[in-house]
């Protein structure tokens, strides 16, 4: 019988609850039982959640509680959330930031963008600025769940790439990965979800057209590598005018001095999102570990013949392009999530890889991979042993 | 100085836990892809058929502890 692994199984025995509303007055009620649960131990903690969410500085509060280090340990103690009934708003924020995310099958949750409180009291100054810090708090809020759920799309993407090719089959078009994949998992959810996947595949297409146009000028000429950081700053910004200026070519009132120079940081944030997940260690991990399964036949057998070190490069060249648009869809996806109300079920959330797993329902969720995965291993270890022991023994 | 050494001993034996650890998931990933090939959705319809078995017997294990 397999053991449940304790990175991703909740615990009754290890836990918090937030029910209610996240305010200061829960901050203080859960941040002693957080200390003392990291005192006892450095095992995962579960956060319970049912909530129709609070401020966002309240969540954040308890999060860096519950990431703290500890005197002997710079590691922060695993966390796995769990919405019970409802998580809104910041508890759905709350919800993804966790290590492992999972949901009820009948919970609901809401993504949304940052909101005024109701009571404050609004100048025309004031109203100026506050536009201002919402879009800013938006575009971060987004950046931030992108950053906590990526790995989650991206194993749903690659867990299902040996699917798209009957999916171009069954629709008989020429779909791209990204679309056939959209189109495979638009079977699975809620209208609700699938108005957010035509939002977001609107927001994707500009990105996905910035991305490839400024990535070609970076390969042309010069190396990167010989290049200062400011020099590359200056030609990501170079790329970015030109790009936009082609973009809007048709619009005569269009000017950097109106709502242009708006897009050029918003463009600019973009691109150095995308730099700093292809050029990080969690990118390389996930391609290295999972980037064989989007590999082709032919793919497969060019890298048999080549060493340990020289497969891991060629692996990670071929599988980054495969892997960026759906990224670059996912972080789309989730700006799309910080605008209006998005009501999404438990199953929403698993297929836009906002959770890891609906609980009790027989979805591919990394839990399972990970376990049936070490079933396997344990079952070739044993087949070798007994070989070796049936060369011995004759 | 003593400090140093302890945190550099730390983050060593840090590492060397996180990279078994990886290690450990590498070598399982590469058993799946000896017998799987690229077909992760075969992989888990498999993973679910292990996982209904397994359900079936604790539930015919419990029928037969109980009264």
């Amino acid at each position: 019988m397999s053991i449940s692994n304790p990175d991703y199984t909740p615990s009754p025995h290890r836990c918090i609850y937030i029910q209610g509303v996240i305010d200061q007055t829960m901050v203080y009620r859960v941040t002693p039982q957080i200390m003392a649960l990291q005192h006892q131990s450095r095992d995962p903690i579960t956060v319970y959640i049912d909530s129709p969410g609070g401020l966002v500085d309240h969540k954040d509060a308890i999060f860096t509680a519950l990431r703290a280090p500890s005197q002997t340990d710079s590691n922060p103690c695993k966390v796995i959330t769990v919405v019970l009934s409802l998580a809104a708003s910041a508890a759905a924020d709350l919800t993804s930031s966790g290590y492992y995310a999972m949901a009820h099958p009948s919970s609901v949750m809401m993504y949304h963008g940052v909101r005024v409180p109701p009571d404050r009291p609004l100048t025309a100054e004031e109203t100026f600025r506050l536009a201002h810090r919402l879009r800013v708090g938006n575009e971060s809020f987004a950046t931030e769940l992108a950053r906590c759920s990526e790995r989650r799309f991206l194993f749903r993407f690659i867990s299902h790439y040996k699917l798209l090719d009957e999916v171009r089959k069954k629709v008989g078009k020429p779909l791209s990965d990204l679309e056939s994949f959209l189109t495979l998992i638009s079977e699975k959810i809620s209208d609700s979800a699938d108005l957010v996947i035509v939002k977001a595949l609107e927001r994707h297409d500009l990105y996905s057209k910035l991305l490839d146009s400024t990535i070609k000028r970076w390969t042309k000429g010069k190396k990167a590598t010989n290049k200062s950081y400011v020099q590359l700053e200056v030609d990501q910004l170079q790329a970015i005018i030109d790009f936009e200026v082609k973009q809007n070519k048709s619009n005569k009132h269009w000017r950097f001095e109106r709502e242009g120079i708006q897009r050029l940081t918003e463009d600019f944030f973009l691109l150095n999102e995308y730099l700093a997940f292809v050029q990080s260690e969690r990118f390389k991990d996930l391609a290295q570990l999972f980037g064989v399964f989007v590999l082709t036949r032919d793919e497969e057998l060019s890298m048999e013949t080549l060493s340990e070190t020289e497969k891991d490069k060629a692996l990670i060249k071929i599988v980054t392009p495969r892997l960026r648009p759906a990224w670059s869809f996912f972080v789309a996806m989730c700006h799309v999530l910080q605008q209006g109300d998005n009501h999404l079920t438990a199953k929403d959330a698993f297929w836009l890889g906002l959770i890891d797993e609906v609980i009790g329902e027989d979805l591919p969720s990394f839990r399972v991979f990970v376990d049936q995965a070490k079933q396997v291993a344990k079952q070739e270890r044993d087949e070798e042993a007994g070989i070796e022991e049936g060369v011995t023994s004759s | 100085m003593k400090s140093d050494t302890v945190k550099e001993e730390r983050k060593q034996q840090e590492s060397k836990t996180k990279s078994q650890h990886s290690g450990n998931l590498h070598e399982a990933v590469k058993s799946v892809y000896r017998q799987y090939g690229t077909d992760l959705p075969k992989f888990f319809r498999d993973a679910y058929e292990a996982a209904r078995k397994q359900r079936e017997s604790l539930d015919k294990t419990a029928e037969t502890y109980l009264p």
